[in-house]
């Protein structure tokens, strides 16, 4: 737990003591389960790496255990003893709550001699260990009245060491155990919930940002794994050297994904530039410090400390570049900010207690799940829910561009539809009151002549008659001279005046509240449906309805001609061109057509909504 | 003898004024006016027995001419000479007292002669628009059909249905015709008859039927 040992460090510079209680030995109740063991040892520590006997010595000089050490070159030395004053033999664990001991042995004094009863550590083979366990437990056996004086020696040089320990009844020990493994389980399935769920999240909005969440999930989650000890037990066993590793990957992966987790979060490209390479000059920095180690084995063998530190520095200046961006960035994104601080003061508060269990300022606290697991995954939730509330923000615009696109093709179709109205209404006028008007006089100036004179008239009047046509196909609407109603009269009138089809038409309401647009297109699809009825539906008997009540324009018309597939595809540019305008109108399209019996269509148009 | 006085309104240059020339031999042309106002003014003020009126007038037009003209209860025979061969339009100005509608490329001799029969009491179309308004089978328009109770044949025929008790699935499979379409004709039916329920629906059908 490096991060919250780097805390530790700070504490201890600034001066913090802790109280530490008097040693004795250690008397086995019958009632006995479990003890935080710490006050029960003491320690003696050495550069050098003596011979086991030689800690015999009656002038060794044996000191109350702190259970903290910080950095260290030393070999340490613990010693206690425990009586079973009981009448019942007892099997009990001795353990060492730390997993990433490198060596550690453990002897028994016998015959005035230290018997070597394990030998074990993290760079040693998994099943050197004694019990099955992520941290080192010793197996301790005491007959009634029995009593057994121990010798631990822990070999974690170079690297900053404690060792706080417990002594168990071993079905205690189990009890507790099965319940931590069930706990930390639950907790890791929470962590690859959350992180399918990013991912997931990255895959369907394809934003970076929550793929370095999950990124950051996936590294904190396998840096708690290692840092548990799970990481030996679980992932490969024999490979020491993976094992060494993985902690520290995991840790500067865990760290750079944050990073550049929150420069997404916290938009530091746009808002703090210069903070934001800060940031990736840290991640760089803490990365190629981690692959060098790779590269140059034997260097960091020499400079290990340097390298230890270096990390260290780098971490502390990302941790101090999180709450950089936050605090510099509060202004523009308070919510963000605020919950972020929230989560990352959560994951603050857990390396707190993990650092106070260490220290063994709870004394009687034990914690079956460490409490930076918890403070992780509380960060993890509630950075969930930022992500959350992000996701909706993103929704939302998406619906609210969407909703744009729709104005905008709407408008582009309402423009071209004006557009071509208004073409034909220029084309109209030109062919009625200028072409048609010119011929018009001619065909009168040269009706009285000769015979020549009658054919030209004879022809002029069918030009004329064309021009006409074409000029009120063009342009059904004649100002004022018909009202609404009568250009529908007069269209129905003029489609089924030489047609061998009975029609019935019916008009109820006013229409004086609709406006020019609506009048125009519903002229138009009248005339397209009625085009169609003629061309195509064979029927004998047509009814037309148009009603204009309660707000609502409602047109009907049904055929008992052959029918058609609405769904079909071939149903023409006619059909395509009435939704179209029934589009611009805001209006309702149904038709219900059944084959040989007829066809049912139904527009209904709001009268309200479009102002004119 | 005495030349009736004419006045032509008509806004196409071309036309009005071949027209012109030709009616100076027959009458007496008091004026050639390009809108409908100008007309009408000059039509108060002065006595005239004619007006050839166009439709398609720039500012006010021909139909509103003719109300106005008779709003100002001036007496004024009036001859159309329009472009439009709408059924309708036609139809309307013989609602409105017009003497004779005439299409535009109508002969100088027929129009003359229109002009010179406006005595007659009869409304009188040129020879190319007679076959247009005697349609031997005209649509039927609501106005005699079933107006009483506003419905259409379809229409009453699902009343009735409907009065007995059977459900749109029922009705639907009867006619052939989708849920939706009987649907949308019982809405349209609530609408027409202002009703909100069955019932009243029943009870409609008890008065009418």
């Amino acid at each position: 737990m490096k991060i919250s040992k780097k805390i530790i460090f700070l504490l201890l510079v600034l001066g913090l003591f802790q109280i530490v209680k008097a040693q004795k030995k250690f008397d086995l109740t019958p009632s006995f389960t479990n003890i935080k063991f710490d006050d029960y040892i003491k320690v003696y520590h050495t550069l050098d790496s003596i011979h086991p006997n030689t800690v015999l010595d009656s002038t060794i000089d044996w000191q109350k255990n702190k259970v903290l050490y910080g950095f260290s070159n030393e070999y340490y030395w613990l010693k206690f003893s425990i009586k079973n004053t009981g009448t019942v033999p007892r099997n009990l664990y001795f353990e060492i709550d730390n997993s990433h001991i490198r060596y550690i042995e453990f002897y028994k004094l016998e015959d005035n001699a230290l018997s070597l009863k394990y030998h074990c550590g993290r760079y040693l083979p998994f099943d050197s260990r004694p019990v099955d366990n992520v941290k080192f437990v010793f197996p301790i056996n005491l007959k009634p009245s029995d009593s057994g004086d121990y010798y631990v020696k822990i070999d974690k040089r170079t690297t900053s060491v404690s060792f706080p320990a417990f002594l168990w009844d071993q079905n205690e020990f189990n009890k507790i155990n099965n319940r931590k493994n069930l706990l930390n389980g639950i907790l890791f399935g929470g962590f690859l919930l959350i992180l399918l769920y990013s991912i997931l999240v990255f895959l369907y909005i394809k934003r970076i940002l929550y793929l370095w969440y999950g990124m950051y999930i996936f590294s904190i989650g396998l840096y708690l794994f290692t840092s548990i000890g799970y990481s030996f037990q679980y992932i490969n066993q024999d490979s020491v050297a993976f094992n060494t590793v993985f902690r520290v990957i995991t840790l500067v992966l865990t760290v750079v994904f944050h990073i550049k987790f929150i420069q997404e979060l916290m938009k530091t490209k746009r808002y703090v530039k210069t903070l934001h390479i800060c940031m990736n000059v840290f991640a760089y920095a803490l990365l190629l410090i981690v692959i060098g180690k790779f590269i140059f084995p034997s260097f960091y063998k020499i400079h290990s400390s340097l390298y230890i530190k270096s990390l260290y520095v780098f971490i502390l200046f990302s941790m101090i570049s999180y709450l950089l961006a936050a605090v510099l960035t509060y202004k523009k994104q308070q919510k963000i900010v605020k919950l972020y601080l929230l989560s990352f003061g959560v994951l603050i508060i857990g390396g707190l207690f993990l650092m106070a269990f260490e220290f063994g300022w709870f004394v009687s606290v034990r914690t079956t799940v460490s409490p930076l697991f918890i403070g992780s995954l509380l960060e993890i939730i509630i950075l969930s829910f930022v992500l959350i509330g992000e996701m909706q923000l993103i929704d939302k615009e998406k619906k609210k561009l969407s909703i744009k696109i729709i104005e905008k093709q709407q408008e582009v179709v309402q423009a071209y539809m004006d557009g071509v109205e208004k073409e034909k209404l220029r084309i109209s006028g030109e062919l009625h009151d200028n072409i048609g008007s010119q011929l018009a006089n001619l065909s009168r100036t040269v009706s009285n002549e000769n015979q020549l004179a009658g054919f030209i008239h004879k022809k002029l009047v069918a030009v004329i008659e064309d021009v006409r046509s074409i000029s009120h196909k063009l342009a059904p609407n004649k100002g004022t001279l018909l009202s609404f109603k009568e250009q529908l009269e007069n269209l129905i009138e003029e489609t089924f005046t030489h047609q061998e089809i009975a029609c019935k038409y019916h008009f109820l309401g006013e229409y004086t509240e609709l406006n020019e647009k609506q009048r125009l297109n519903m002229y138009r699809i009248l005339q397209e449906f009625l085009h169609n009825i003629i061309k195509h539906a064979n029927a004998t008997e047509v009814e037309i309805q148009l009603m204009n009540l309660e707000n609502e324009l409602t047109l009907t018309i049904e055929d008992n001609g052959v029918g058609f597939n609405v769904a079909g595809k071939n149903n023409g540019l006619g059909l395509e061109n009435i939704q179209r305008r029934m589009d611009y109108l805001n209006g309702n399209m149904e038709i219900s057509s059944v084959v040989n019996q007829g066809t049912f269509i139904v527009l209904s148009v709001p009268i309200d909504e479009i102002k004119g | 003898m005495i030349q009736e006085k004419i006045v032509i309104c008509e806004d196409h240059p071309i036309y009005s004024k071949g027209i012109e020339d030709y009616l100076q031999d027959y009458f007496e042309v008091a004026g050639n006016f390009k809108t409908g106002m100008e007309a009408v003014h000059f039509i108060e003020r002065n006595k005239v027995d004619l007006l050839l009126l166009d439709l398609n007038l720039p500012d006010i037009n021909g139909i509103e001419v003719i109300e106005l003209l008779q709003v100002k209860k001036i007496t004024i025979k009036i001859v159309v000479i329009s472009m439009y061969n709408d059924k309708m339009l036609i139809e309307k100005c013989k609602k409105l007292n017009v003497h004779a509608y005439c299409s535009k490329h109508v002969t100088n001799a027929e129009l003359l002669d229109i002009l010179k029969s406006t005595k007659e009491s009869v409304f009188l179309v040129d020879s190319t628009l007679k076959g247009k308004m005697a349609t031997s089978k005209p649509p039927v328009s609501s106005e005699n059909f079933e107006s009483k109770i506003r419905l259409t044949a379809r229409e009453a025929e699902l009343v009735t249905l409907f009065s007995k008790g059977f459900t749109n699935k029922d009705i639907a499979s009867q006619l052939c015709v989708s849920i939706f379409t009987i649907d949308t004709h019982k809405k349209n039916i609530y609408k027409k008859l202002n009703i909100k329920s069955v019932v009243e629906l029943v009870n409609f059908y008890h008065e009418n039927f």
